[in-house]
């Protein structure tokens, strides 16, 4: 009998051991001894390669002989063209081929030059994202300038310092000549000083027809000289009301000399993954709680992030745990850190630009904006924002929208001498005594929202006049949108 | 040749796999957390605790919980009410059923900074108390307490006497009494809303007796819609006071932990729905609390 139990003893506690040891061998490890997960990142779309971070603001070609100047913005065909083979200049540049040279010496070697195309960075342009063996110059371009001669390009690289050198045409490029433009837009260049008759804008808010003004026949001005332009209203026996406009970026403001044609443009939202958007801030979904809030905007926060989708689309992500009191992460690395995250958080989009970086103290703010057809979408938070130190994001702004279609047909916009007029008579009643001083004025698109929730976009003159918000005025009414 | 004894043989292996199991199960019980010695790994924990708790200026006086079953979000609404019915009942439990309700007053909306956002507020008088709620959800009674039965009684009678006055209000039947702490003026009950036996520290009611009389009882309800469908693991105690104190500020004050529970919290919210995290909760002596996020081991600000 005794054997019996013996035996049951044994054989229970032979199946016990086996059992304990499989709990053992599978079950759950401890949670100190957890290991993390690895997470990979999930683009939206691939990342983008170095030489697509910075593009141009504007390139603006210059015939001496005809004293043309042909200015190509972001979202026009022809820029995208000239970009293309502006770019692949660029790209063949060598150390030994540039050689520093003073600001006499580039004088000098663009006094005499028929032509030259300009490619001007707004957000400098890191020069090692082109040539990476010219990383060493540590050269951050702000204008590159490229001048075809008969079998080299001369080519001129201005930043903290200028570099200058010379690369031979191939023979298509002897033959062709793709780096000049194909089609026209001739602009001119704002005078150091505008004299504008208000009279008739604002007040009675029925904008006058356009008034005539004169200009000088010195209407580009070069060096410092004060080439005042007195324009003058048409023979309406209106009394002049004149008004000067300084104008702060001498020789950097061009504006349209033929009519500006655009329409209307209906714009639908761009549709982001929402979900994949999510896990892209969150990695692990089951993280981040949800909180649906009145408004219909879904808020998702993990206690130290949040990422608030609202019903219109917008996109608002912060992390100010990432805060520092300064940032040490250097500029380049910036562009490179904030175009790959771009790409994971919610990625690339067409037409969209890096449009403005701005270093704070706590990281660097890049600005991405949409562009169509040479014009900015301005308005309701329209584009990309995104501060990023070396910590990572701390505060990611997301608003994009794709184009659907043109409205009706294209009409001329309102002459750009009325929109300062219109703009100036604003500053002048919100301002009275003061001078002006015009920071810019460019034609944009300025997003509102249509009826049943569509979205328009308005062609406008974006006037910005120191010391006053930036003004959007309709293209056809001139009214402040 | 010796004949081989089984019996003996019997004995030597029900007595090499008794050893066997008992190591694989105490293993197996230290794995799961509940563990009652201390591998090589958590001596090593249990010393740093013991270092960041003396740098901190702070002792435990409670133990540390051990792990729990997996838990998941808690899924809220803001608690909607009418705040007529809510005076109704008020006035039934202040002044007695039989006395007739006076006439309620409610002062237009005024607007309070309350840190540096406008806050909306309603406020309805009604005989000598004064119900003041938000947007929120979030409502505060000024009520009056007659003078000579303030003289009368202790903190321990009010407390007794919060209690009842709390479990008789209809709409505060999911609170129960957490703990009392210290005020400038005063003394504060605090009870804590539950669910499913869960603590749930986002619910609370707040009963503030200065000179010795109840002047001010601040309540905050949750609808509980349930909870979400993932489960995860909680992370232990030890670590979570050990995120604790890495964010901790030291002061002068020799304090102790006096309560570290689990349970769950959050924000108030002026939001449609919501997800709640299981938090751990870990209150001092002096009435501080702080809550640690048991999924991440971020403190709950």
């Amino acid at each position: 009998m005794l054997e019996k139990i013996k035996s049951g003893v044994l054989i229970f506690l032979i199946l016990l051991s086996l059992i304990l040891t499989y709990g053992l061998w599978f079950g759950a490890p401890p949670l100190e001894e957890g290991i993390m997960p690895r997470y990979e990142y999930a683009y939206f779309t691939d990342p983008c390669s170095l030489e697509e971070i910075v593009t141009p603001s504007d390139i603006i070609y210059f015939q001496e002989e005809k004293k043309e100047k042909h200015v190509f913005r972001r979202g026009e065909d022809e820029y995208i063209r000239l970009w293309k083979e502006g770019a692949s200049v660029l790209k063949r540049l060598t150390e030994q081929t540039l050689s520093r040279i003073s600001d006499d010496e580039e004088e000098a070697l663009l006094e005499t030059v028929p032509l030259k195309i300009s490619f001007i960075f707004s957000t400098p342009l890191p020069i090692a994202f082109f040539v990476p063996e010219l990383v060493s110059l540590a050269l951050d371009v702000q204008r590159a300038v490229i001048i075809p001669e008969e079998h080299y390009y001369l080519i001129i690289l201005e930043g903290k310092d200028k570099f200058a050198g010379r690369i031979f045409m191939n023979l298509d490029e002897q033959l062709l000549d793709n780096i000049l433009p194909q089609s026209s837009n001739s602009h001119i260049c704002l005078p150091d000083v505008l004299t504008l008759n208000l009279a008739g804008y604002f007040l009675n808010e029925d904008v006058s027809p356009a008034d005539e003004m004169k200009e000088s026949a010195t209407a580009e001005s070069k060096g410092n000289d004060k080439a005042s332009v007195p324009l003058s209203s048409n023979n309406t026996g209106e009394k002049e009301l004149l008004y000067s406009l300084e104008i702060k970026k001498k020789g950097e403001l061009f504006v349209p000399l033929e009519d500006l044609q655009a329409a209307e443009i209906i714009l639908k939202k761009e549709n982001v993954d929402r979900e994949q958007l999510v896990r892209a801030f969150f990695f692990d979904l089951s993280m981040a709680r949800r909180i649906e809030e009145r408004d219909g905007a879904v808020f998702f926060t993990d206690g130290e992030k949040g990422l608030r989708i609202y019903p219109e689309g917008l996109v608002e992500y912060t992390a100010p745990k990432l805060e520092r009191v300064s940032t040490t992460l250097s500029y380049s690395a910036a562009l490179q850190k904030g175009a790959e995250s771009l790409g994971i958080y919610g990625g690339w989009f067409p037409g969209i630009y890096l449009a403005r970086v701005e270093k704070q103290n706590e990281g660097y703010q890049l600005f991405w904006k949409m562009y169509y057809d040479g014009f900015p979408l301005e308005g309701k938070s329209a584009g990309s924002e995104m501060t990023i130190n070396e910590l990572g994001v701390l505060f990611y702004q997301r608003n994009l929208y794709q184009i659907i279609e043109e409205v009706g047909d294209k009409k001329a916009f309102r002459p750009y001498k009325e929109a300062l007029c219109q703009a100036a008579a604003f500053y002048r009643a919100s301002f009275p005594g003061n001078e002006g001083v015009l920071l810019g004025i460019r034609p944009v698109y300025y997003l509102s929202f249509a009826s049943k929730g569509t979205v328009k976009a308005t062609p406008a003159w974006s006037v910005s006049i120191d010391g006053m918000d930036e003004i959007y005025l309709h293209w056809q009414t001139l009214n402040p949108l | 040749m010796k004949k081989m004894n089984f019996s003996r043989a019997k004995t030597v292996l029900i007595c090499t796999f008794l050893i066997l199991n008992i190591f694989l199960f105490f293993q197996l019980r230290q794995n799961r957390g509940y563990g009652g010695f201390a591998s090589f790994g958590q001596k090593e924990e249990l010393t740093r605790l013991e270092i960041e708790l003396q740098n901190a200026g702070l002792t435990l006086e409670t133990d540390l919980p051990k792990s729990l079953a997996p838990v998941a979000y808690m899924i809220v609404e803001p608690w909607i009410y009418n705040p007529q019915e809510l005076i109704f009942s008020l006035w039934s439990v202040l002044e007695g059923p039989e006395e007739p309700l006076p006439l309620i007053t409610m002062f237009v909306s005024r607007n309070d900074e309350k840190e540096g956002e406008k806050e909306e507020l309603s406020s309805y008088s009604f005989g000598k108390h004064e119900l003041v709620v938000n947007r929120k959800g979030t409502a505060v009674l000024r009520f009056a307490f007659p003078e000579e039965d303030a003289k009368e009684k202790n903190t321990e009678a009010f407390d007794q006497e919060a209690r009842q006055f709390i479990g008789s209000l209809p709409f505060l039947k999911n609170f129960v009494p957490d703990f009392t702490r210290p005020l400038e003026k005063g003394t504060e009950i605090v009870f804590r809303q539950e669910y499913e036996n869960y603590p749930l520290y986002a619910g609370y009611v707040y009963v503030s007796v200065f000179k010795k009389k109840p002047e001010i009882i601040q309540f905050y309800c949750l609808d509980v819609l349930g909870f979400a469908e993932q489960k995860r693991e909680v992370i232990p105690s030890s670590t979570a006071l050990l995120r604790f104190l890495e964010n901790y500020e030291r002061n002068r004050q020799e304090k102790s932990i006096v309560e570290f529970s689990l349970g769950y919290y959050s924000h108030e919210y002026d939001a449609e729905r919501w997800e709640i995290p299981p938090v751990w909760r870990i209150r001092l002596n002096n009435g501080e609390i702080y809550f640690i996020n048991a999924f991440t081991g971020n403190p709950e600000i």
